[in-house]
């Protein structure tokens, strides 16, 4: 595998017991290194005044705030790290929210500690995890109605994507789709990850939409 | 004073207007002037020929003359008027031709007055022969007809008889334009409210009355003669007839009773005139008194019931109205007794048409006045019936808001209803078990973890289930074997999905998605735990049987299939009480090599 000589791991989580949990994870794994923990959103930005973290194991839900707003924090202050958020079960609108905000996949609570490994594998080799709750949120977000006026910058699903995520909604992984669609495992991983930029794309472009409609970005221009 | 105005209006205007007819028709003593003996004569032999050239059907001829002596003061510009003729004759004076004959066959007679007047050196001092040569048409029912002759200075003449023109005809063919117009516009109406008789009886009204009317406007005649004048005389009572119709209608009151005495009074009115003018038989001619009394009649009439009407409505049109009906009858009257003789002068020609343009235009001003009035009232009516359906259409979205609010609330209370429920059977029921058994230390910590995972899958089935995305069964389907695919690769047992063909299916309530999942995660949990399977197979597909469709979901393994009753747990009977609550059926089929749990469920149609 290609990957960078340390993986410096963050983790965002105000559950004592599974941020205790992951770290040891994170720790047990020869090639991360735990950069920081934090209980809170204000512990998170003051642990990245001085460290620079690769990943961040993100959860949404914090006493001092959304995690959401922690992805703009590092969008700014560490373009390059990638954020796995951590969710509950059935909480895709929220994961799906934080994917459009910039987040890179997700993690669910429960995870067994090889889950938790394998999903930051997938997030620094470029994929992304879909899981057929996820495809048909994906499949709706994008699949705009024609009420919308279509603006130059929204992006669409093309067929291979919109094929792809119905082969996900039936519950099929990533090696069975690469075989059904005749495609390596990788790809499909990447095509998964173009889908989730697609999504935030698509949320931006909605946002400026928003925003053109209520006269905000001409009276800015003035 | 304006009322008073408003009041007298109605009567003044029509007593002008009948003053100055009168004025108009009151001609100078023409007397002087007047041929006084018109010897009556058989036609002679010349006559006869230029009877028998131009004719070739068998027609009568007559030959009228008369002298005059003049004086040397009376032989230049001089003229003759004869107010009646028949059409096709020739006039001679002193033998020399002044009229040529008009041989139209179908016109022979005219009540229209003609003037010719009479070339110098016509005329000569002493004795002058006057002759006419009349001739009719074939058959009984034409009539050879002279009237009054006056032959004098054309400087007096000419004068009246242009008045007589202008009052007699033109002012018919002013009438006739002006009933045509009004007929144009009311055809349409008439015809789109032809359920409404009042525009058919003012239509009939009108045209009767232009058939009568025509005959002062032009020379015109059709018909033979006798027939014609039955024809339009029969029109004048016919329009009057219809006008009384339209009168009972108009003012909105239902129809009298003694509405029918007036169809019967019309065709007595006809016949009288009729037989009054029988072929050849002039003492008939007294019969022509009880068509002139029935059209008085009716006149009377209509004069008093808008008399009535005046009491009962408020507008002053029933005066307008009324004075109107009082003055056709006594223009009417006025010539009647001039066609009879009784009055007046030969010259004074009819003007009973006028009184029916007057009354025509006050009858077409009332009803474009209704019809503006109607429309106006319909306009206003249409600007407040969407005013107040606009108030309607507010309160019913308040009102269907209120509803819904409702209908989300009760929902709402249902669905947390039924999550507590299974919260509090499934997930709490387990939890306390295993503190209980926790606590007495009877359970090793695999066994712990294992229910512990059993707990946490069944929670998570209740959140999937809740997820709007997996109302359709098929992704539902994907997420169960997504979360069951890992943990299979660390267990000796295989299993297969054949869910990918499954299309995509109508949404279902979470109960269904649930009850479902559950059924689909018991099976296999049963097969892994007791059958000692090496592969679990689910499938799943939706079969359709013309416009039912049914989702078939079997759960099969090759197990060592369900040994006793005894193992027969509650496993089975709860999968059993999960199939009843969703409607579903559920068949398990178990033998030494394998069980199959098969479940079936009908669908609405998709789309």
């Amino acid at each position: 595998m290609n990957l960078p000589s340390s993986v410096r791991v963050l983790i965002v989580e105000d559950d004592a017991h599974t941020r205790e949990r992951l770290a040891g994870v994170v720790e047990r794994e020869a090639r991360f290194e735990l950069a920081a923990v934090a209980g809170s959103l204000q512990q998170a930005r003051l642990a990245l005044e001085n460290q620079q973290p690769t990943v961040v194991l993100l959860d949404l839900e914090l006493p001092d705030g959304n995690g959401v707003s922690l992805i703009h924090h590092l969008q700014r202050a560490v373009p390059l790290a990638q954020v796995l958020v951590i969710s509950v079960m059935g909480d895709e609108r929220s994961v799906l929210g934080a994917i459009a905000a910039g987040a890179g996949g997700y993690l669910l609570k429960d995870s067994s500690d090889r889950d938790v490994v394998a999903a930051i594998d997938q997030l620094l080799e470029g994929g992304a995890p879909l899981s057929p709750a996820i495809a048909v949120h994906l499949m709706r977000r994008l699949q705009a109605p024609a009420c919308r006026p279509s603006h130059e910058s929204v992006p669409r699903l093309s067929e291979r994507e919109l094929e792809l995520l119905k082969l996900i909604t039936k519950g099929l992984s990533y090696d069975e789709v690469g075989q059904v669609m005749g495609l390596r495992y990788n790809t499909v991983a990447s095509y998964a990850k173009e889908l989730y930029r697609k999504l935030q794309v698509h949320s931006r472009a909605e946002a400026v939409f928003e925003a053109t409609q209520l006269g905000l970005l001409s009276a800015a221009r003035v | 004073m304006l009322k008073l105005l408003r009041g007298l209006l109605p009567w003044a205007l029509p007593a002008l207007a009948a003053a100055l007819l009168w004025a108009a028709n009151s001609v100078s003593d023409l007397s002087a002037w007047r041929l006084g003996e018109i010897e009556q004569r058989p036609c002679g032999t010349a006559e006869r020929d230029w009877q028998a050239a131009e004719l070739r059907v068998r027609s009568r001829c007559r030959l009228y003359r008369a002298e005059r002596t003049l004086s040397a003061a009376q032989l230049l510009d001089q003229a003759l008027i004869i107010n009646a003729m028949t059409r096709d004759g020739r006039v001679l004076i002193n033998g020399q031709m002044l009229r040529e004959p008009d041989p139209s066959p179908a016109t022979s007679y005219s009540s229209i007055p003609v003037l010719l007047a009479v070339p110098a050196g016509v005329l000569h001092l002493g004795s002058n022969e006057i002759v006419f040569q009349l001739r009719s048409g074939a058959g009984a029912l034409e009539r050879i007809y002279l009237g009054e002759v006056y032959l004098g200075p054309r400087a007096i003449l000419a004068p009246v008889w242009q008045r007589n023109a202008v009052v007699g005809q033109r002012g018919a063919q002013l009438a006739l334009v002006v009933s045509f117009a009004i007929t144009l516009f009311l055809l349409p109406i008439a015809w789109v409210r032809r359920h409404e008789s009042l525009y058919g009886w003012f239509t009939l009204t009108l045209l009767a009355s232009a058939i009568y009317i025509s005959n002062f406007a032009f020379a015109w005649r059709p018909l033979p003669l006798l027939i014609w004048s039955v024809l339009v005389h029969a029109a004048l009572a016919l329009s009057l007839w219809s006008l009384i119709k339209f009168s009972h209608r108009f003012v909105g009151a239902p129809k009298p009773q003694h509405e029918r005495l007036f169809g019967w009074l019309v065709v007595l009115a006809i016949a009288g005139f009729a037989v009054s003018r029988w072929p050849g038989l002039t003492w008939l001619f007294g019969f022509e008194l009880v068509y002139r009394c029935s059209q008085v009649a009716l006149l009377a009439y209509l004069a008093t019931f808008w008399w009535q009407q005046r009491q009962r409505m408020t507008s002053p049109r029933p005066a307008w109205f009324a004075a109107a009906v009082i003055m056709l009858a006594v223009l009417g009257v006025f010539d009647s007794l001039a066609a009879l003789g009784v009055s007046g002068q030969p010259l004074t020609s009819y003007t009973l048409h006028w009184g029916a343009l007057y009354l025509l235009i006050l009858l077409f001003a009332a009803l474009v006045i209704r019809i503006v009035r109607a429309l106006a009232d319909a306009e206003r009516s249409q600007a407040q019936l969407v005013l107040a359906l606009a108030e309607r259409s507010a309160e019913l979205e308040t009102e269907f808001a209120l509803r819904r609010e409702a209908q989300q609330a009760r929902t709402l209370a249902e669905e947390r209803h039924r999550i507590m429920r299974d919260m509090h059977d499934g997930v709490g029921g387990q939890l306390v078990a295993l503190i209980g058994q926790a606590q007495n230390g009877q359970l090793p910590a695999a066994e712990l973890q294992l229910q512990l995972r059993r707990t946490l899958d069944d929670l998570r089935l209740m959140i999937d289930s809740l997820d709007g995305a997996c109302a359709d069964l098929s992704v539902a389907l994907g997420m169960l074997r997504q979360r069951l695919d890992p943990a299979f690769v660390h267990l000796p047992v295989k299993i297969e999905w054949r869910t990918a063909q499954l299309p995509d299916l109508q949404p279902v309530p979470p109960t269904v998605v649930l009850n479902v999942m559950r059924i689909v995660q018991e099976a296999i949990t049963n097969a892994l735990k007791h059958a000692a399977a090496s592969t679990i197979r689910v499938s799943a597909k939706l079969v359709e049987e013309g416009r039912e469709s049914t989702l078939h979901l079997d759960i099969e393994d090759d197990g060592t299939g369900i040994a006793a009753e005894a193992e027969r747990g509650r496993g089975l009977d709860s999968m059993q009480q999960r199939a009843q609550v969703i409607d579903a059926s559920l068949d398990v089929r178990s033998g030494p090599t394998g069980t199959c749990v098969a479940l079936r469920l009908a669908q609405g149609r998709l789309g």
